[in-house]
């Protein structure tokens, strides 16, 4: 039986904003955790710019698909731990101009990743303002592989 | 509702040493308090932050000034200063023909800065309170800047002079894009499903 998999970047499934560097009253960066690609966060000037999405607990990362406009770069990072900080690494990407038509970014880490939060920065622009629509993050809540290691001192 | 809207844009402030930028920075970004009388040769660059309202709305540019040294010997470093730019203010100094003519080649490097492209630049004449010592014409400078199509002021920061016109100017233009690019989105957006 093949299950779809789930949408973790869902605000209705408890993900939410920790932080983000521009705030528009009618485009928040809420907005991208709505599921709806009509509505958007508008960055609102300067590079670079980052939102963070924090989980309700750690979830295994095997997918992201973010719908954007104008951005030139991304950089994806993940944090472990309880607090957003010690973000490492998970992806980056140089986007095409793709002029006033939706941009995918598709990241697929090789090895799953655990994550806490997720860091997604915008290196640079197309413009001097980017849009992101919409962040779709594929993953199963939990760590999957935690079976396989001994337990983790992890607090 | 009050809901405040902060735009941010970053303004880079260009032209040889000595033609006043960063006295006209300062006199701006002090409301005229501060006129730095002797020349403090601004090495690599300085920034200050100020925010602008934009008159009869709820949106406030913050302006963050890079005021680039004009020395020759900093000229490579730049370039890192420059990137992400949203706007630039081209100075150069009545009393100084060598500042107006040099003003190509501050044109030419503005042109590889791709952030840049597509906004109207700004140019300012400056130290108009020296009328006795002038060397370029308001003529002059006009017509400089409607060849290169740029908007063009004329200031003095040691009388505190106009110095905010051209600020303005750049705060009113950076909202104007912005509402234009939120336009643009918010349309392709509708059309999504
Ligand atoms: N009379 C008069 N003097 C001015 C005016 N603006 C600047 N000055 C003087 O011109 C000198 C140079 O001004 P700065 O603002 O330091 O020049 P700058 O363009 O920043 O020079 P660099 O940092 O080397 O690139 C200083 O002694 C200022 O006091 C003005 O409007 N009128
Ligand atoms: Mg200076």
């Amino acid at each position: 039986m093949v299950v779809p998999p789930d949408n973790m970047a869902l605000a209705s499934s408890g993900a939410r904003i920790a932080m983000a560097t521009s705030e528009h009253p009618k485009h928040p960066p809420e907005l991208v955790l709505d599921g709806n690609l009509k509505t958007f966060w508008m960055s609102t000037g300067l590079f670079p710019q980052e939102f963070v999405v924090t989980f309700p607990t750690q979830i295994t990362v095997s997918k992201i698909i973010v719908s954007s406009m104008k951005v030139a770069q991304w950089n994806v990072e993940a944090s472990k731990t309880d607090k957003p900080s010690s973000f490492e690494p998970l992806g980056d990407q140089a986007m095409e101009d793709t002029d006033n038509v939706i941009q995918t970014l598709s990241l697929a880490p090789k090895e799953p990743v655990v994550a806490r939060h997720l860091r997604f920065e915008i290196a640079r622009g197309f413009g001097p303002f980017v849009s992101v629509h919409r962040v779709v993050v594929y993953g199963e809540r939990g760590v999957a592989e935690a079976k396989n290691v001994p337990q983790a001192a992890e607090s | 509702m009050s809901t405040k809207l902060i735009l941010r844009n970053k303004c880079l402030i260009l032209g040889n040493a000595t033609v006043g930028k960063t006295a006209l920075v300062q006199t701006f970004h002090s409301d005229g308090a501060q006129f730095p009388k002797t020349y403090g040769m601004t090495i690599h660059a300085d920034v200050c932050v100020k925010p602008i309202n934009i008159p009869d709305t709820n949106v406030t540019v913050e302006m963050f000034i890079f005021d680039l040294a004009g020395h020759d010997v900093f000229q490579e470093y730049l370039p890192k200063y420059c990137r992400s730019a949203s706007s630039y203010i081209l100075v150069f100094d009545v009393t100084n023909a060598d500042s107006f003519k040099a003003l190509p080649k501050w044109l030419q490097f503005v042109k590889q800065i791709k952030d840049l492209r597509g906004g109207r630049g700004v140019l300012v004449a400056t130290k108009i309170d020296q009328a006795f010592r002038r060397s370029v014409t308001t003529q002059q400078g006009e017509e400089f800047a409607k060849q290169h199509n740029l908007m063009y002021f004329e200031c003095s920061s040691a009388t505190n002079s106009d110095v905010e016109a051209p600020f303005y100017f750049v705060a009113n233009a950076s909202h104007e894009l912005f509402e234009e690019h939120l336009r643009i989105i918010s349309k392709a957006a509708a059309e999504m499903h």
